[in-house]
């Protein structure tokens, strides 16, 4: 996982653009290459294939 | 460097202890000089007790010899990770933000070590906080390896690992929230246990993710585990001893897919070679897939990040800059995670933990490696494996923390050693619920691979 990955996901994309800009008007620079690796784990979240499916029996 | 293929164990030494080779007093005095001849470099511990690990070495002898024997770790010299709080002596976090704390009660599994007759030598360095796989960034400087102090012992419970295979103390507790026992035992070449999920307490541990984190035993051999894990559980009736079971025919599961995608050569051959002597064992290995284990560490990172920025929400708007960066970045950034995809983790861990345990009703066991490289720099941000630059991070994490997740048992145990030297760890799974089966199938491990 690198920051040169393209983020697919559209929402994620505008999360991360928001993120980062915020962390620009807060003066924390260094934040957002931890927030680029953030957003691929959150398009991957979002992309499993286990979403929506009803939560199994584990317990 | 490493003492921990000679140097005797818990299980050994108890004997001595009891036919006159060997003192409690004799034995700590010697822990504190290998601690004031080595920790100058390699940084293992942040405090050292010395007067009063004398003291409690004293009372252990001056208790055996009236007869009273509290079990095999009684007049045993251990340690503790610096973010467990031993009454009367600060607990740092390795963080320059818990100056000048000193804690007030023990924790509870301190307590039961205590009553079991341990005697504690010191408090060792660890990532601040334990969020990180590497122990190099603490305020009290980086732990070093035994081995090459330019290269990282793993972590986050670096000083707990270092001074167990070094010879400072004979066995340590450290903690668990995606590797942090597992990864240090396994690039010192010693044993580390997380156990099931809730199975041992964690009052009087500095949090860092409440949902995932686990407290256990970092020792020289798998019996060594077994007696520090049943004192950690308040069972000192161990006099039933420890028995590994038979591999004959037992079925072993190794899940491939994902998580060997990207191995050391020199880890791939050291696992490759442990399994043959499990098969001469008896063991049938067999392939076996976790369907969504490549999921693991983006459902991981959206329960823990948002977990530990909980925890430090208030000292990150109160005291920002003493936190290492590289700490404050990870905290900070879980703040920004929304609450729509931790709701999403959690059924992804859900769908995981079923996924391990359907896995493990088709074996007794999963083994795996336990880390996918040896040792790193301290300092790297990435390192060259499989062909490609990796973040250290994300493969320090890339094994284990699938079964923080799920809470299963987990043990590593030494694995082999590289070419080049470096000690690889071997990850052995067991089923929820059955962390005393997983140690007896550990120890066949153990036994086979010698």
């Amino acid at each position: 996982m690198t920051d040169t990955h393209v983020i697919s996901d559209e929402r994620v994309r505008a999360w991360l653009e928001s993120a980062e800009a915020d962390a620009d008007r807060r003066g924390l620079p260094d934040l957002k290459p931890v927030l680029r690796l953030f957003a691929q784990a959150t398009a991957t979240l979002r992309a499993a294939d286990w979403n929506g499916l009803t939560p199994p029996d584990d317990e | 460097m490493s003492r921990s293929d000679t140097a005797p164990t818990i299980s050994e030494t108890a004997r001595q202890l009891r036919n006159g080779a060997a003192t409690s007093r004799s034995l700590t005095t010697a822990c504190l000089q290998r601690i004031t001849e080595l920790n100058p470099r390699l940084n293992a511990f942040i405090t050292v007790l010395a007067d009063r690990a004398l003291a409690d070495a004293s009372k252990a002898d001056a208790e055996l010899a009236s007869g009273t024997d509290r079990g095999p770790l009684q007049g045993i010299p251990l340690s503790l990770k610096d973010l467990i709080d031993l009454e009367g002596s600060p607990t740092t976090a390795a963080s320059r933000l818990r100056q000048g704390h000193v804690a007030r009660r023990d924790a509870p599994i301190v307590t039961r070590l205590k009553e079991a007759g341990a005697v504690f030598v010191g408090k060792c360095n660890l990532h601040e906080f334990a969020y990180g796989t590497t122990s190099e960034d603490s305020a009290y400087g980086p732990v070093r390896h035994p081995l090459d102090p330019s290269r990282s012992a793993g972590g986050s419970s670096g000083g707990s690992a270092v001074a167990i295979a070094t010879g400072m103390c004979f066995a340590s507790v450290g903690t668990d929230t995606g590797g942090s026992i597992r990864i240090p035992a396994a690039l010192c070449g010693i044993v580390g246990l997380k156990p099931g999920l809730g199975e041992l307490p964690l009052s009087g541990i500095v949090p860092l993710s409440g949902s995932l984190d686990h407290v256990g035993p970092m020792t020289r051999s798998v019996e060594d585990t077994w007696i520090v894990w049943n004192a950690m559980r308040g069972e000192t009736s161990v006099s039933r001893g420890f028995s590994p079971l038979s591999l004959d025919k037992v079925r072993i599961g190794v899940p491939r897919s994902y998580f060997f995608d990207v191995l050391e050569d020199g880890v791939r051959a050291c696992f490759e070679e442990r399994l043959k002597h499990l098969k001469a064992a008896g063991a049938d290995v067999q392939d076996v897939w976790i369907p969504h284990g490549k999921d693991a560490p983006a459902i991981y990172l959206h329960i823990q990040a948002p977990e530990a920025a909980s925890v430090h929400a208030r000292s990150l708007e109160q005291h920002p800059d003493a936190y290492s960066p590289n700490v404050r970045w990870r905290l900070e950034a879980g703040r920004y995670l929304l609450a729509e995809d931790h709701v999403r983790a959690q059924l992804g861990r859900r769908v995981l933990r079923h996924e391990v345990d359907e896995t493990l009703q088709t074996c007794r066991a999963l083994v795996l490696p336990t880390v996918p490289i040896t040792s790193p720099p301290i300092g790297a941000v990435e390192v060259t494996a499989g062909g490609r630059k990796q973040l250290v991070r994300g493969l320090m994490l890339k094994l284990t923390q699938l079964f923080n997740l799920t809470g299963h048992p987990v043990i590593s145990i030494p694995g082999g050693v590289t070419e080049s030297g470096w000690p690889c760890g071997f990850q052995v799974v067991g089923r929820r619920g059955e962390t005393e089966a997983l140690l007896r199938i550990a120890g066949a491990c153990e036994r086979a691979g010698r």
